[in-house]
C-alpha cells in the first residue's frame, strides 16, 4: 500500500469543486493528500522535513511562526508585606548611580527577538534604563525612561527592547544611572513580558454547541485512552478512472474531523462531545490532543522552546558591590556568599507547574540558567570555581536526580569577567506536576572567600535547546 | 497557481457521515467542504498562507496571529505553566549575607499578608470556563509551632468576587507543607491581583513562597 499523503499542499481551485462542476476521484486525492500531510507536521510521524514542522520556531514558512509564547513572566517580587509600612521593594542605593535594580537571565525562543518592560515607582520624577545584552555583556538594547514633561503624573515606566537573540539567553535589567535629588530611589513591581495584544481585530472561532452529538462519531476512535487513529488510504484509489465513491469521501470526512479534533481540542464542529479520548478524566497519563509532549503514545511529536520562570534575586552594583551594606526589609539587595566554602541551600521553596515534556528528548530538555556576579578582580579566567546544582522535588518531597552545571564568566576582562553563567542542563523533573525547584551553590577550594565575592542576581527555567 | 482562488472554508463544518456515504447526492458541497478543510486545518497548523502568495484564509487567533498558538480550545491545547511566583529563602547557617525571604504570620488580630500586584495573562479565547482563564495558587508553608493553625487565603482578581480557601497546617514544626488551593478568575492580558494570607489560631505560620499557575490537568 502507498499511503497517500502531499509532499506540499495542493489544495483545489474552486472552479473545481464549484455548482454543476465535475467531480473527480483527483480532486479528493490532494483534499486527503493535504490532510495527511498536515497530520505528518503535527505529529512528526513518516519523516516530514525537518524544516518544515510545526514546531512554532518561526524559521522556515510552515512552522508554526505564529505561536507566540504561552506564559507572562515577572522577574521579581511586587508590593508583599504584612502591613503598608512593611513592604519589600527594590531601590538603588542612594545617590550612588550605576545599580542594577534588577538583571536576571531570560531565555527567548526561536522567533521571539523583543520583550516589553514595565516598572511600577513610588516617586513619578526619577528615570532609569531599561537595558538588554547578551551572554558577552555586550549591550543589544538600551531604553531610557525617562518621565514626561510637565507635571509627571504616572508611576509606570515601560519599554519595548528590540533586536534580543531569539534562541538564546538574553540579559534583561533595569539600571538606575543619574540620582538627582541624592534620595535613595524605590522602584515596584518590575514586570518583563512578550508584549502580545489581547487582539482588537480577534475573531472567535465560532463552532456550533448542540444538545447531542447529530452526526455520530466521525472521528477514527479506536478504545479508550484514544489519540489520533486516523485512516490511511491507498493512493490507487485515486486512479484517474475510478469514480468518487462513498468510502473516499467518508474516510477524508472522517481523517479531517480527527485532525480537526486533535489541532483544536475542540469537538468536530457540531458536536457536543470530544471523541478523542484521554485516558482518564481527572490526571490523566496522555493527552489525546496536540500538544508538543512527545508521549508515549505520539513519541515524534515535535516539541517546542518554552520559557517557563524567570526570577530576580535582588539588585547590585554595576561593578558587583552590594547596594546595601545592611539587611533590612526595606531593601531589595542581592544577597551573597560569607564564609564557608561548602555548598549551602539558596532557593528551595519555588514551587511550579510544568507541562507534559518528555525529561530528555535529543539536545532539547529542561534547563536552568543562572546569573551571578563576582566583586573582585573577576573570575579566575574559566575555572571551575563555583557549580550550580538543581534538584526537582514533587509534592511528596521525592526528589529527581541534581544536575550540575559550572559558572562560565561572559568576557575575560571588565566587567564582562565579574558576571557568569552556569547553564544548568538535562534536570530532571516532573512532567504535568507541581514542581519544587531547590537550588544550591557548590564552591570549590579555588574560590575567594571573602566574605562578599559571590552574588546570584536571577535565574531562569526554560524547555530549549 | 496562486492560492488566491483555492477552495477554502473560514470554519467548516463537520461533513455527515449520511452525505458521504454510497449513493448519497451528488452535492458540490461535499467536495467544496473536504478540500475547503484540508486548507482550514493546513493554516491553522502552520499560521498559513499555506501556498506563498495568497493571504492567509484562517481566522485571527486571540494575539493578532494566524494560526494555532496553544492558548485554548479552539486554538489548541494549552500548555500547563507557572504565570508568576514567589521565592523564599531561609539562611542556612551563616553562609550567606543579606535578608532571608519568608514572611511569619499566623497570631490572632495579625494584620493579613497581602500581595496585591498586576499580572499580564496571554490572551485567549472569551469562551467560559477556558483554561486559561483560571489561575491556579499554590503555597509552600512550614508550621513554626506545635499546633495546628488554620489559614485563610482570599483572592480577588479584577472586579470578581473574592474567593477564599481555608485549610490547616500540621501540627509539625519539621513539616514544609506544599498546598494546591483554589483558583482565580482571570481575563486576557492585565489582570489585578490581590491575595491575602490571614491566620486563625495561635500557631505561627511561615510562608515561604507561593505562585500561581495555569490549567489543573492535562487534557482540558
Amino acid at each position: 500500500m502507498t499511503r497517500q499523503v502531499s509532499t506540499t499542499f495542493v489544495g483545489a481551485e474552486q472552479r473545481e469543486v464549484d455548482v454543476d462542476a465535475p467531480v473527480y476521484a483527483s480532486t479528493l486525492e490532494g483534499a486527503i493528500g493535504d490532510t495527511a500531510l498536515v497530520e505528518d507536521l503535527l505529529r512528526g510521524t513518516n519523516s516530514p522535513p525537518a524544516d518544515s514542522e510545526v514546531d512554532h520556531s518561526g524559521l522556515d514558512a510552515g512552522s508554526g511562526r505564529y505561536r507566540g509564547c504561552p506564559l507572562a513572566i515577572m522577574p521579581a517580587q511586587q508590593l508583599m508585606g504584612v502591613s503598608a509600612t512593611h513592604r519589600r521593594h527594590l531601590r538603588d542605593g542612594g545617590a550612588t548611580p550605576g545599580a542594577w535594580a534588577y538583571l536576571v537571565p531570560v531565555f527567548l525562543p526561536l522567533g521571539e527577538d523583543r520583550l516589553h518592560v514595565r516598572n511600577h515607582e513610588c516617586n513619578p520624577h526619577y528615570e532609569h534604563r531599561f537595558l538588554a545584552m547578551d551572554t558577552s555583556y555586550d549591550v543589544l538594547a538600551d531604553q531610557l525612561a525617562r518621565p514626561p514633561v510637565g507635571a509627571p503624573t504616572s508611576r509606570d515606566k515601560s519599554a519595548v527592547l528590540l533586536g534580543l537573540n531569539p534562541g538564546e539567553i538574553n540579559l534583561i535589567g533595569m539600571r538606575t544611572d543619574y540620582s538627582p535629588s541624592g534620595e535613595a530611589r524605590v522602584f515596584h513591581g518590575p514586570r518583563i513580558y512578550f508584549n502580545r495584544i489581547a487582539s482588537p481585530n480577534y475573531h472567535p472561532l465560532v463552532k456550533t454547541r448542540v444538545g447531542d452529538n447529530p452526526y455520530g462519531l466521525l472521528t477514527q476512535a479506536s478504545g479508550g485512552g484514544v489519540v489520533m487513529n486516523p485512516p490511511d488510504l491507498d493512493s490507487s484509489m485515486f486512479d484517474v478512472p475510478y469514480p468518487v465513491h462513498g468510502y473516499l469521501t467518508d474516510r477524508t470526512a472522517r481523517f479531517q474531523n480527527t485532525l480537526d479534533e486533535y489541532l483544536t481540542g475542540a469537538p468536530a464542529n457540531g458536536n457536543k462531545d470530544y471523541t478523542l479520548e484521554a485516558d482518564a478524566d481527572t490526571a490523566p497519563s496522555v493527552s489525546a490532543f496536540h500538544d508538543h509532549a512527545a508521549g508515549s503514545d505520539k513519541p515524534d511529536e515535535p516539541t517546542v522552546m518554552v520559557p517557563f520562570w524567570i526570577e530576580s534575586f535582588g539588585g547590585v552594583q554595576e561593578d558587583g558591590m552590594f547596594i546595601a551594606t545592611t539587611a533590612g526589609d526595606d531593601t531589595w539587595a542581592a544577597r551573597g556568599r560569607k564564609t564557608t566554602a561548602s555548598w549551602t541551600t539558596f532557593l528551595e521553596n519555588v514551587w511550579v507547574y510544568l507541562p507534559d515534556l518528555p525529561n530528555t528528548l535529543g539536545n532539547t530538555r529542561l534547563r536552568l540558567a543562572i546569573l551571578a556576579v563576582d566583586n573582585n578582580a573577576g573570575w579566575a579566567g574559566a575555572t571551575t570555581e563555583v557549580d550550580a546544582r538543581v534538584t526537582m522535588y514533587n509534592a511528596a518531597g521525592t526528589p529527581k536526580t541534581t544536575s550540575v552545571e559550572t559558572f562560565t564568566p561572559l568576557g575575560a576582562s571588565g566587567n564582562a569577567a565579574r558576571y557568569a553563567v552556569a547553564n544548568v542542563q538535562a534536570i530532571e523533573f516532573y512532567r504535568d506536576e507541581a514542581n519544587r525547584i531547590k537550588l544550591e551553590f557548590d564552591f570549590t577550594a579555588l574560590h575567594k572567600v571573602d566574605g562578599s565575592s559571590f552574588l546570584p542576581l536571577g535565574v531562569c527555567l526554560y524547555w530549549g535547546p | 497557481m496562486s492560492g488566491t482562488t483555492k477552495a477554502f472554508t473560514a470554519y467548516p463544518s463537520a461533513v455527515v457521515d449520511d452525505n458521504v456515504a454510497n449513493g448519497a447526492d451528488g452535492d458540490a458541497e461535499i467536495p467544496t467542504s473536504l478540500v475547503g478543510k484540508a486548507r482550514f486545518l493546513a493554516e491553522h497548523a502552520t499560521g498559513g498562507p499555506i501556498d506563498g502568495d495568497s493571504a492567509p484564509a484562517v481566522a485571527t487567533n486571540p494575539q493578532d496571529r494566524k494560526g494555532h498558538d496553544h492558548c485554548g480550545p479552539p486554538y489548541g491545547s494549552a500548555l500547563r505553566h507557572c504565570l508568576f511566583s514567589t521565592f523564599g529563602h531561609e539562611l542556612v547557617g551563616a553562609d550567606w549575607v543579606g535578608e532571608d525571604l519568608y514572611w511569619d504570620f499566623g497570631s490572632v488580630s495579625e494584620i493579613p499578608l497581602e500581595f496585591d500586584g498586576w499580572v499580564w495573562v496571554k490572551p485567549f479565547p472569551p469562551v467560559e470556563d477556558t483554561p486559561y482563564s483560571r489561575g491556579y495558587l499554590t503555597v509552600v508553608l512550614r508550621n513554626l509551632t506545635a499546633n495546628a493553625g488554620d489559614v485563610v487565603v482570599t483572592m480577588r482578581t479584577n472586579d470578581a468576587e473574592p474567593r477564599t480557601a481555608a485549610f490547616v497546617t500540621a501540627a509539625s514544626t519539621a513539616a514544609q507543607v506544599e498546598v494546591d488551593l483554589d483558583y482565580m478568575v482571570l481575563v486576557p492580558g492585565w489582570n489585578r491581583v490581590t491575595i491575602s494570607f490571614e491566620g486563625f489560631a495561635a500557631a505561627m505560620t511561615r510562608l515561604l513562597g507561593f505562585s500561581v499557575n495555569q490549567i489543573a490537568k492535562r487534557s482540558h
